[in-house]
């Protein structure tokens, strides 16, 4: 928690108020704990021995990680290494690519989402996924957007509630006072960073135990990237977040936990090298390619 | 160095020695080929619109002895067709052809689009994908058969089999059979309602109410909608031909909208934990929805402007308000029928239909443009600052006041459980994809039998000789006779039609792409000539082939390959220029840019950076015209009428491989005869099949080499 | 000469098909016919023996094909009408047609009902396509065919969907044998305005004949050839004209003031049904000499013939060709023209029964031979 000072909101609005959880929701351990800083003591995702390929393509080899709660994992590596391959495989979005296959666990409260018998589509309701870039439906309005995932839930909703979701989502997202006026514009007509939020709200609107966030910020400018980083810093009270960047400072500043995974040569699969606290990692790595690219000599 | 020897030479940098201001200008010749550039490509538009009009100008100018003899309105409604009555002249109305055309069209558009929406469903989301391909590619091969052949199979094998059905539909008549289709009808809007645009769904309702109250006779009460008798031709009967016929058409286009939806909008809905179903429904449908209303009015243009098929189907009698049981006729077979025959004021009244028949596909295209419009309008604003759009804001209203359930607290039914989904969601999902199997089952059978047929029937009597010899002349001894003629009557038939229209499509697609990238009145003739060109993609290759009858056979007083080429040419310009015209467009603007920053000419910029960018597509839309054009016969009964022997003259008649099928089936008809048809039919497919095969080689090898 | 040397090129270049296409431009020199699709058969083999290229297209698109100088030369089994007779002296120079009899073929009547081969007769077939008859079990019908058990069910009428010689044909027959059908529909027309109420269209003859198969209780009018290719020669109506024919009775006669029965041959008028053939055809075309500048009257003279053994609905068909081709502006194809007509009045005469068509009557053979040969 090295970087405590860029992880404060630069400026506290009515944006950042948080939507209380939700009193049915039955991860009471998660639940109980909302709020504390995350450093492993409960932890709902964790993979074992997950390995990734495209056809006969290995892609990602036996990473074995665990996700706490209430905390961000950022994933970093070089291009190539297979971290965007490894968040997708985190709510099976990876098995959607034609010939791509996963071997190993990634177990979500205890259990296996690879398991026969799971869902993939429960499985990403539970986990959501933010993607490169921003993906909104561009003919749908920005409240159809965010109301979209509840639709696939089929959740009835009056209109009030309806309302009320969209608000407290949006603002959530830090994205309400930006387009309160016009909930009913289609999103294509947003900004490129109030897309990506909108895209999280969206995201957030089922209410997701997990986060998934695929280098979020790539696509945006330094002023839109700070927001969602503003964002992620709210979010991370209530949510376990993964997120992948190349971006090293903004691996330091958003995140408690960090992944370092590397191709040593060409054609090999990615391997995860190192594993820790943020500070831990960016202070003192204990791996010398981790240092190694870090201190940017290579990547 | 010999560069530094010039610079010692000359002694001052060339950038001193020369004025500030001849350095700015370009030379004479860099300038003459852009000039020469533009006015080629501007020419060849021009000529695009110049023929369409002149199509009109000479169509329209043949027909004033109708409006002299019936007054327009006397035309337009007139419900008799009789050439030559016991007493007085010939008594000549349209609105037979006006209400068979709208009858079969919508009859075959109702029954193929939710068919192709699902096939191309399955081929690009649902099947596993080694079946997804081989659907596709049989759904592609059968896009290539000539209409004559399927018009020939309908008479000969649908026929017999579909009569005791619609007998059955008639005896179990029909006020509920009406209902039954209502409610399925009423049933496909609710459930795919949500999914449009508030006035297409307004549109869809009211077809679909004007549907029912036609079907239970509420607007004619003397005759029922679907009362018997049956007979061996009706618009029942012509609408499933026709929805067969237009199925893979429709259904390759769908499909190819269904796969540039990009994959992150499919993924944006997945990784919400939409089910399949839902992310086709709320990602994958509102993205192609301008596609598909495109492909729509595409396979409608089609079935109004089919011919051949129809003309055999259907019975050709002029009814108006008849039982869809009983016969009637169209606007584009009784031009078929009858063109090559008539004379004064029967051929005037028969281009006034041609006329009517325009305007109509006109209309239906104008439609299905706006339609395009308002989509394409919400995502290009994407990039500019967003007004509110009104349309969208009251559907989101709408939306909110249309739920009335009563709400439980905002819980994730299950959450946290990795079960499958349950319930309602399941179900939807299930009944959606059972819906889409069915439709491919359903959509692929009659395609299916089809193809067997051919090859079954077509395998009997092929041999070495069936390429070389000449046609038979006696249906009753076709051995040792063959299609030699014929094969290479279609080779020149189509290099004519190529060597016209694949220069003047892809100038013209260059000059919409320039006038586009102008920007302010230049953009507008851009779309004015795109808006002629689509037009003319909708226009009945029937037509096509009348202008070339009234514009060259007639003056020439001959009929000839040319005229032929030429007719074939009307109808692959507009395809090669879409096809083109949609991957210039694809050409990524940063590339051109790049181009023109480096001070490269347009023509270069066009010549070194867009065309080769587009040539796949290019390719692929010339060759996929090519095939289209082969398989033209109505153009040509009254063009290139054909030639018994091998005839190589641009400026006498030839044989041509569909005119064949069609003398074989339709002129002639004996049990030897027919296998022979079947035959050229085989080799017709395989011909048109291994253009397309070419083209998509092409363009993967093209694209491939780029990748790699 | 010039033929052999054509038929000479031909046989040779038969061999291969590379030669063929040489031989193209040789055959494309003799001329592209078109129109008639009845004689089709016929025109298309002669036309394979002497280099020419036939198109069936329907006699009315022959006369139009003729009115607009397309083709060298066209065939249609129809008289022109009045308005294509003006049309074609506006277009071409003020010539007027000159028709050329080629052959003698059969229309014949397939019915399609569960009773099998019927016996009609003009005044029948008059009733049945102008809408007096619409019943198979009508009384009229029935009488002629004693004995079968019709069914009471509507007619269905096949016709012709395009302009066609046969319908010509066809109503000259019903003109001239039943006033009803003339009064109703009018005058002999290649697109006669039928006025039966139940009605399909079939496409060309195999058309109609294919809706004669498909409709049950349904009749309607096609050439022999396409009957039989049809598979309906056993559904080919017999068709019965008044003949007088001499009959054998027995009659009373008083001998020497005695009664008695004596058996005596009579000329008498009697109904007698022919079906269509070879022979029967021929036997139509029995007068002495034919008028060509009235094809009209010859049309006339052959449908319900007096002579007999004839079959009915016996018609001829022509080929036109122009009063002079140089006022027509046609000089190129008057050489065609003549060829295709040398070999059909020669060579052509001979091969046309295999297509079930009877070669012409020698009277009208002598003119026609005649007046092709001063074509100019």
């Amino acid at each position: 928690m090295t970087t405590d000072g860029s992880k404060t909101p630069v400026r506290v609005t009515e944006d950042v108020v948080v939507a209380p959880r939700p009193v049915a929701s039955n991860e009471p351990a998660v639940a109980d704990e909302a709020g504390a800083a995350g450093d492993g003591r409960d932890v709902p995702m964790s993979t074992h021995g997950l390995s990734c390929y495209f056809g006969s393509h290995h892609v990602v080899e036996e990473v074995s990680l665990e996700f706490p709660a209430n905390s961000v994992t950022a994933l970093i590596g070089p291009s190539g290494c297979g971290k965007s391959t490894l968040i997708r495989a985190l709510n099976r979005m990876h098995e959607v690519v034609p010939g791509a296959s996963t071997t190993g666990e990634v177990r979500l409260h205890g259990a296996d989402i690879y398991e026969r018998g799971a869902d993939p589509v429960a499985v990403r309701q539970a986990i959501g996924m933010v993607f490169q870039r921003p993906n909104p439906f561009p003919t749908k309005s920005i409240a159809e957007n965010v109301l979209s995932g509840p639709r696939f839930l089929r959740m009835k909703l009056r209109r009030g509630e309806r309302d009320d979701l969209v608000e407290r989502t949006l603002r959530g997202a830090g994205l309400w006072n930006e387009v309160k006026d016009r909930l009913g514009a289609p999103a294509g007509g947003l900004s490129g960073g109030q897309q990506q939020r909108l895209c999280i709200a969206r995201a957030l609107s089922v209410e997701p135990d997990v986060l998934l966030m695929d280098e979020p910020c790539s696509a945006l400018d330094p002023q839109s990237t700070s927001r969602i980083e503003d964002l992620i810093a709210e979010l991370r009270s209530r949510l376990t977040i993964v997120i992948v960047t190349h971006n090293m400072q903004q691996a330091a500043r958003v995140s408690d936990h960090t992944a370092f995974l590397t191709i040593e040569n060409e054609g090999e699969p990615g391997r995860l090298v190192e594993f820790g606290a943020t500070n831990a990692i960016f202070s003192a790595p204990k791996n010398s390619r981790t240092e190694a690219y870090i201190s940017g000599r290579f990547g | 160095m010999a560069r530094s020897d010039g610079a010692a030479g000359v002694a001052t940098p060339p950038g001193v020695a020369t004025p500030l201001r001849s350095r700015l200008r370009r030379p004479f010749g860099s300038r003459l080929a852009d000039t020469v550039y533009l006015t080629l490509a501007g020419a060849s538009a021009a000529a695009a619109i110049a023929l369409v009009a002149y199509l009109i100008f000479s169509t329209a100018r043949e027909t004033s002895p109708v409006w002299e003899t019936f007054g327009v309105w006397g035309f337009l409604t007139g419900r008799e067709w009789v050439i030559s009555p016991p007493t007085g002249g010939p008594r000549l109305g349209a609105l037979p052809f006006i209400y068979g055309t709208l009858a079969t069209s919508a009859i075959a558009m109702a029954i193929a689009l939710p068919l192709s929406v699902g096939i191309a469903l399955a081929t690009t989301v649902f099947l596993p994908r080694p079946l997804r391909r081989a659907v596709a590619g049989v759904i592609d091969v059968l896009a290539a058969v000539p209409s004559v052949v399927f018009g020939f199979w309908a008479v000969v094998v649908l026929v017999p089999w579909a009569n005791p059905g619609l007998e059955w539909i008639a005896e179990h008549n029909l006020r509920f059979l009406a209902f039954l289709t209502a409610v399925l009808l009423l049933a496909t809007l609710l459930s795919v309602g949500p999914l449009l645009r508030p006035l297409l769904a307004l549109t869809v309702a009211g077809l679909v109410l004007v549907m029912f109250l036609i079907l239970t006779g509420a607007l004619h009460a003397p005759v029922g909608l679907l009362e018997g008798p049956v007979l061996s031709g009706s618009y029942m009967l012509a609408g499933i031909v026709l929805a067969v016929m237009i199925l893979p058409i429709t259904t390759a286009i769908i499909r190819e909208v269904f796969a540039t939806v990009p994959t992150d909008q499919q993924e944006a809905a997945l990784a919400l934990g939409a089910t399949r179903w839902e992310m086709v429904q709320h990602s994958m449908i509102p993205w192609s929805r301008s596609g598909i209303v495109g492909a729509s009015a595409l396979g409608l243009g089609r079935a109004m402007g089919e011919t051949i098929a129809l003309a055999l189907v259907l019975g050709s009698v002029p009814n108006v308000f008849g039982s869809l049981l009983g016969p009637g006729a169209t606007a584009a077979g009784v031009i078929a029928l009858q063109t090559g025959e008539a004379g004064q004021l029967q051929l005037a009244a028969l281009t006034a239909l041609a006329i009517v028949l325009f305007v109509m596909t006109m209309i239906i295209n104008g439609l299905a443009r706006i339609l395009v419009r308002r989509n394409a309008g919400t995502s290009r604003r994407r990039r500019s600052a967003a007004p509110t759009d009104p349309d969208a804001e009251a559907a989101a209203r709408a939306d909110g006041a249309a739920e009335t359930a009563p709400a439980p607290a905002l819980v994730r039914e299950g959450a946290g459980s990795l079960a499958p989904v349950a319930g309602i969601r399941r179900l939807r999902s299930g009944v959606s994809e059972t819906l889409i199997a069915a439709a491919v089952l359903i959509g692929m059978l009659p395609l299916a039998v089809l193809l067997v047929e051919v090859v079954r029937n077509g395998t009997r009597v092929l041999g070495a000789s069936f390429f070389t010899e000449v046609q038979p002349t006696d249906p009753n001894a076709v051995a040792g006779f063959g299609i030699g003629n014929a094969l290479v009557g279609t080779a020149i038939l189509t290099g004519v039609a190529v060597a016209i229209a694949a220069p003047l499509g892809i100038l013209t697609s260059l000059c919409i792409n320039e006038l586009n990238g102008m920007g302010g009145w230049p953009r507008r003739v851009g779309d004015a000539i795109g808006y002629f060109v689509d037009v003319m993609l909708g226009m009945p290759s029937i037509v096509a082939g009348l202008a070339a009858y009234l514009a060259i056979v007639i003056r020439a007083q001959q009929f000839s390959a040319f005229a032929g080429g030429l007719a074939l040419a009307i109808v692959m310009f507009p395809i090669v220029v879409r096809a083109a015209d949609e991957v210039l467009r694809l050409v990524p603007g940063q590339q051109r840019e790049a181009a023109l920053a480096l001070g490269a000419p347009r023509w270069r910029t066009a010549w070194s950076v867009m065309l080769p960018a587009a040539l796949p597509g290019i390719i692929t839309g010339t060759m996929l015209a090519l095939a289209r054009a082969a398989g033209e016969t109505a153009p040509l009964l009254f063009t290139s009428l054909g030639n018994q022997f091998y005839s190589t003259d641009l400026f006498e008649p030839i044989a041509a491989l569909p005119l064949l099928i069609f003398k074989f089936t339709i002129d002639v008809r004996t049990d030897q005869s027919v296998d022979f048809a079947w035959g050229a039919t085989l080799v017709l497919i395989a011909f048109i099949l291994l253009l397309n095969l070419m083209a998509r080689l092409t363009a993967r090898l093209i694209q491939g080499g780029r990748r790699g | 000469m010039v033929d052999s040397v054509k038929r000479s090129t031909l046989a040779s270049a038969a061999l291969t098909g590379a030669v063929m296409m040489v031989a193209a431009a040789s055959a494309a020199g003799a001329g592209t016919g078109s129109g008639a699709s009845f004689p089709a058969l016929v025109y298309t083999d002669w036309c394979q023996n002497i280099g020419c290229s036939y198109t069936s297209k329907g006699s009315s698109g022959g006369i139009q094909d003729f009115i607009a100088g397309t083709v060298d030369f066209a065939g249609s089994d129809a008289i022109m009408s009045s308005d294509q007779v003006s049309d074609l002296a506006a277009k071409r120079g003020g010539v007027s047609p000159l028709y050329f009899p080629t052959v003698l073929g059969a229309i014949t009547v397939p019915t399609n009902t569960s009773a099998g081969r019927l016996r009609l007769d003009g005044k029948v077939l008059g009733e049945i396509f102008s809408g007096g008859i619409t019943k198979w079990n009508d009384s009229r019908i029935t009488r002629l065919n004693r004995g079968k058990s019709l069914p009471n069910a509507d007619i269905t009428v096949c016709v012709r969907s395009d302009g066609s010689g046969t319908s010509y044909g066809f109503t000259n027959y019903l003109n001239k044998v039943s006033l009803n059908f003339r009064k109703k529909v009018g005058a002999a027309s290649q697109t006669p305005a039928w006025t039966a109420p139940r009605i399909v269209r079939g496409a060309k003859n195999p058309g109609v004949a294919q809706c004669i198969k498909d409709n049950s209780n349904s009749i309607g009018y096609v050439d022999l050839g396409d009957a039989q290719n049809a598979g309906l020669a056993s559904n080919i109506a017999a068709i019965g004209k008044y003949e007088r024919r001499t009959v054998r009775i027995k009659k009373r006669v008083k001998v020497r003031g005695k009664v008695v029965v004596k058996r005596v041959r009579v000329k008498r008028t009697k109904l007698v049904f022919s079906l269509p053939s070879v022979k029967t055809i021929s036997a139509a075309g029995t007068l002495r000499s034919y008028n060509l500048s009235n094809p009209a009257k010859i049309q006339r003279d052959l449908v319900n013939s007096t002579a007999t053994g004839a079959y009915p609905i016996t018609i001829t068909t022509f080929v036109l060709a122009y009063s002079s081709f140089a006022k027509a502006g046609k000089s190129g194809s008057i050489a065609d023209t003549k060829a295709f007509l040398n070999y059909a009045y020669g060579a052509g005469q001979r091969n046309v029964t295999k297509f079930a068509f009877a070669p012409l009557p020698k009277g009208m053979l002598a003119a026609a031979k005649t007046r092709a040969a001063a074509l100019k």
